[in-house]
């Protein structure tokens, strides 16, 4: 994920201070060997969102591990996974078998306004963790722009920033983050390169050409931005995450803080609701 | 007013009241040179009586003796002293002119401003730097800097390389009551900390007060730094400036009317920014990054009985890269009335103003944006010193200032832009506060001061810094305390003394700071309904001892200090443009304690101190770490600085400096999760963990032009070098994950200077 320059998301700030920092210091970095205490009670963390879009909806069980561990998560199998909306129980089955990956049929799309509850059930004991949905407003328009603000190496891809047009929904408390496909493949599936913003600079205005993410991507491609709306609960996970380490580092970090879940029993991560518009445009010659 | 019903009673005025009867001696002592007041400056009378007082901060002194035939003796350090016979047969009004001792008589000769005023007198806990010290301790980037001077002392903590943020025994960077000539400094760095915003120019004295504070002092929990700007010279125009690596300095002083009134007028800006052009990084190439600013002070005296002073600071920083601007900055000013009632009342009348203020904005078109946020202090304050008697120095006054906190406002800059605006709702507070103390000596060997503050807070009208309960009108309590201050020094013999202090402080305003460094942007907030006021009481004794006819002064101090109230953020807070900031807030007790040491050596051609702390501070917040005690952030186990200056030649001196400290506390994570492609640490315990050890040597050399004996112009070149060994000292700790084998974390330390030298051309005419 990217610091998006409304000031809402306080990175704009943040930024501009590491660049300060930067600027007066010339910082250095180097790796260091430390001891850490033993971690010893693993626990079950939930990845999962449930949209509006008719897809297989994906809800991924890891267990946590010690932190110099240099291993890929292990991956939670025979659990029993179901996303109910109060009238509908859709169960989810795990495929393949040991990737800890669990989806729903590929036809399962939630709507806007009911509130989505996750069940899983795993070694004994039983998880629980509930999302309302909002719904989005649609992407009345989309632009892409050249980024000359990087120096670019030899043989990378030509970098374009998203803009979008749309308006915020009337009543505060939106929450977006967007997601960009280049002919169809998604940049990174990563929190690295999703943006997220709150309306709260914003609140119910005409939004005209604001970035909200970056492709790379050569004239010609199809671009595809998925717009969310996402809660308040998930907007604190994302940045939580990204506060605690891919923005770590600068002069003013925020102190060292266990990222919040929304899932009950002590496991952790975040399941989420979200409504989806989506808008495709090409990248211009 | 009418609700202060306090009875202010003076139990020991009527036990004074035996040496009644005598005659009043009194004046101002002032450099001969310049004209500037000799702040502490010692008169000492030999006779029927024998007994002595110090000048206050406008260097008025006054004793009221016995009548009859005295020896006076008039003394300041460095300053040659004046001594005289005096028949006391009446008040008698004598203004002294002490002349700057000459560097050979310096060494020898001179007395000190008291020399054994650290023995005698009865306030601890307490140190005293000159100007002059301060230049000669290394400085980065050869600015002089009046807080890195005061981290060298002991019980004076610093968070991190370069910072200028002090923590004074286990008090946080907010605690500090920071006073520009009576102004309150709200922010007292430039440039991220690296440099602090008073410009040794334009400043003459610096008084630390680390516990045993003095009843007119209040507002904040642990500590006052008294910061007099110099009054101007009122003997002749004189220019004196300095080219430096990182920027440059320019003061003029003149006399209005000789010996009667005079000015100041200092400046400074630096030009760091200057060298950005030369990065190959495109961003920093266009980057805009300094700081300026300017002292001014004026005085005129009216008559014997009438002086006024007006000074005031302005300074900013600013700082543009790609569209954003930040910019910030302090502004203060003062005006002063002295009046001596009589030669046993010194009045001080003051008016006082301070704001800080920072902007941040963007002019990209479609989230253009401006984002402001203020605090603004209006000051009245009256002080009185009553000398009763020679045994009996009554203090007393009162304060009351208007506080305006501006938490944020964000305003789209064009009609393009998106950003709708929010303005987070201001606040208006009312501080008022009142004390009176009296220092009595109990014959020769035991002295006791004995006074309390008293202090109240209130918020004006209706405010919504926090969600409010519908049904609940907006509540402003009122705040009162009660700050006993009680101090007492017990002579063992002439080279030493015992001395004990107690002191309840409560601070009423606090700083939203929730990073490891302070920021420009961390946010000053009042008490409120749901805030409470801080309160701190702390306990002090120490040991004093001169040795080698007081050339050399030894103490040892010990401290408990208990802080209530005590505020801390919760874990993932949110403290950016918040309307809800008090949600953020929590609360709980810190304690600190520890023992200081100190050796100094302030005349001759070596001079020098080393200092060791010994401390410990923690603190127990509710809802931070599970409710469990944790380490402070600046708790530092073992403190060591030593510095020292010598005098080679006539022209050749040389300085150096060695501080060590315990590495600070940090939170290590012991596990971690994936989510979102991200390894996301899991952690232990709050601050349960340290950084290496932080150790690091300046040097520097000054040499003296050798036409400076024949000329007006004179001139000097200094060469400092900051980390002389090139310690790589630690930073920061963060924890990555590795770009090429996603799996993979590893742990990485952040340093931020290797050596770093620097020279500066100081001149003078």
């Amino acid at each position: 994920m990217k610091p998006l320059k409304l000031p809402s998301s306080s990175k704009a700030v943040s930024k501009a201070l590491l660049l300060m920092g930067v600027l007066a210091l010339t910082s250095c970095t180097e790796r260091i060997e430390t001891e850490l205490a033993e971690y010893t009670t693993p626990k079950l963390v939930v990845e999962g969102w449930i949209t509006d879009q008719p897809q297989p909806q994906r809800v991924r069980l890891t267990m946590s591990a010690g932190y110099m561990s240099g291993q890929a998560a292990p991956t939670v199998s025979d659990a029993q996974v179901t996303i109910s909306d109060g009238q509908q129980t859709f169960p989810l089955t795990e495929q393949p078998l040991g990737s800890g990956n669990y989806y729903t049929a590929a036809d399962v799309a939630g709507s806007p306004g009911n509130l989505y509850t996750l069940t899983v059930v795993s070694g004994g004991k039983t998880y629980t963790s509930s999302d309302l949905m909002r719904p989005v407003a649609p992407i009345e328009d989309l632009a892409f722009e050249y980024d000359d603000d990087i120096e670019y190496e030899d043989g990378e891809l030509p970098r374009y920033k998203v803009l979008v047009w749309t308006q915020d929904l009337a009543g505060p408390g939106d929450h977006y983050r967007w997601t960009s496909f280049v002919n169809d493949v998604p940049e990174i599936d990563s929190l690295k390169n999703i943006w997220f913003v709150e309306d709260l600079l914003f609140e119910g205005a005409d939004v005209n050409g604001v970035q909200v993410g970056t492709v790379r991507a050569t004239p010609g491609d199809n671009v595809r931005v998925q717009q969310w709306s996402i809660s308040a609960g998930a907007f604190d996970v994302m940045k939580g995450i990204m506060e605690q380490t891919e923005w770590r580092g600068g002069l003013f970090d925020p102190p060292p803080a266990n990222v919040p879940s929304n899932i009950s029993n002590g496991a952790l991560g975040f399941f989420g609701a979200a409504s989806v518009k989506e808008r495709t445009g090409v990248i211009p010659y | 007013m009418s609700r202060w019903t306090i009875p202010l009673i003076l139990p020991l005025l009527c036990s004074g009241a035996l040496a009644q009867g005598g005659f009043t001696l009194s004046g101002n002592i002032k450099d001969k040179a310049t004209g500037e007041d000799l702040i502490g400056a010692l008169v000492q009378v030999t006779g029927p009586t024998t007994t002595g007082v110090s000048a206050n901060t406008y260097g008025f002194y006054s004793l009221t003796l016995p009548p009859g035939d005295y020896t006076v003796r008039y003394s300041f350090m460095g300053y040659t002293r004046i001594e005289q016979p005096l028949k006391l047969d009446r008040d008698i009004r004598q203004d002294i002119q002490l002349a700057e001792a000459t560097n050979e008589l310096k060494a020898v000769e001179v007395t000190s401003r008291g020399k054994d005023k650290n023995i005698a007198d009865v306030q601890m806990s307490s140190n005293h730097m000159s100007i002059e010290t301060m230049k000669t301790i290394p400085a980065f980037m050869g600015e002089v800097d009046v807080i890195k001077a005061l981290q060298m002392l002991p019980g004076v903590q610093t968070m991190g390389e370069g910072g200028s943020g002090m923590y004074v025994r286990g008090g946080g960077v907010d605690q500090n009551l920071i006073l520009l000539d009576e102004a309150p400094v709200y922010n007292a760095a430039h440039l991220l900390g690296f440099f602090s915003v008073f410009n040794g120019d334009a400043i003459k004295d610096v008084q630390l007060y680390k516990g045993g504070i003095p009843a007119s002092y209040g507002g904040r929990l642990s500590s006052v730094v008294d910061i007099r700007m110099k009054d101007g010279n009122n003997q002749k125009f004189n220019v004196e400036g300095g080219l430096g690596t990182i920027a440059s300095r320019l003061t003029v002083q003149a006399p209005i009317v000789k010996d009667k009134g005079s000015f100041i007028v200092s400046g400074r800006r630096t030009y760091a920014d200057q060298f950005l052009g030369l990065s190959n990084d495109k961003g920093l190439k266009h980057s805009k990054l300094y700081f300026y600013d300017m002292n001014m002070k004026a005085n005129y005296t009216l008559n014997e009985n009438n002086r006024v002073f007006a000074s005031g600071y302005f300074g900013r920083d600013v700082f543009k890269n790609q569209g954003i601007g930040l910019d910030w900055g302090n502004a203060t000013g003062t005006v002063r009335w002295n009046h001596v009632f009589n030669a046993k009342l010194f009045a001080n009348i003051t008016g006082i103003y301070s704001t800080f203020n920072y902007g941040a904005g963007s002019d990209d078109r479609a989230d253009a944006f401006e984002w402001t946020s203020s605090i603004r202090d209006v000051s009245g304050k009256a002080d009185f010193n009553y000398y009763f008697n020679p045994n009996n120095t009554i203090k007393f006054g009162g304060q009351i200032s208007v506080h305006t906190f501006a938490p944020g406002k964000v305003t789209g800059e064009s009609d393009e832009s998106a950003v709708t605006g929010l303005e987070l709702p201001r606040t208006h507070s009312v501080e008022e506060a009142f004390y009176i103390s009296n220092e009595q000596r109990f014959g020769s060997r035991f002295t006791a001061t004995y006074g309390v503050r008293i202090s109240a807070f209130e918020n004006l009208g209706t405010r919504g810094v926090f969600e409010e309960d519908p049904e609940q009108p907006d509540a402003n309590p009122r705040y009162v305390n009660w700050e006993p201050r009680l101090g007492a020094k017990y002579a063992l013999t002439e080279m030493s003394s015992i001395k004990a202090s107690y002191n309840r402080t409560a601070q009423y305003l606090h700083l939203a700071s929730n990073g490891n460094s302070s920021t420009p942007f961390d946010i000053w907030f009042p008490t409120s309904e749901r805030v409470k006021p801080e309160v701190a009481d702390q306990y002090a004794l120490g040991y004093f001892r001169n040795f080698s006819n007081n050339r050399y002064e030894f103490s040892v101090e010990g401290y408990y200090k208990e802080m209530r109230n005590a505020v801390d953020f919760k874990d993932n807070a949110n403290l950016f443009l918040n309307e809800s900031l008090e949600d953020e807030v929590r609360f709980g007790t810190a304690w600190a304690y520890g023992s200081e040491f100190m050796v100094r050596k302030q005349e001759g051609k070596l001079t020098g101190m080393l200092s060791y702390t010994l401390s410990h501070s923690d603190r127990r917040i509710d809802g931070i770490n599970d409710g469990k005690k944790y380490r402070s952030k600046y708790d530092k186990t073992h403190n060591v600085s030593l510095m020292a200056s010598y005098k080679l030649t006539k022209l050749w001196s040389v300085g150096a400096s060695w501080v060590y400290q315990t590495g600070s506390p940090i939170t290590m994570p012991i596990g971690r999760y994936e989510y979102g492609g991200q390894i996301v640490p899991i952690y232990s315990e709050r601050n349960a963990e340290r950084m290496p050890d932080y150790h690091r040597m300046d040097l520097s050399v000054t040499k003296a032009s050798r036409k400076n004996e024949t000329r007006r112009w004179q001139s000097e070149w200094v060469f400092s070098v900051y980390n002389a060994y090139a310690r790589k000292n630690t930073y920061s700790i963060n924890f990555r994950q590795d770009k090429d084998e996603p799996n993979k974390t590893f742990a990485e330390k952040t340093y931020l200077f290797s050596i770093v030298p620097s020279i500066t051309y100081n001149f003078k005419f």
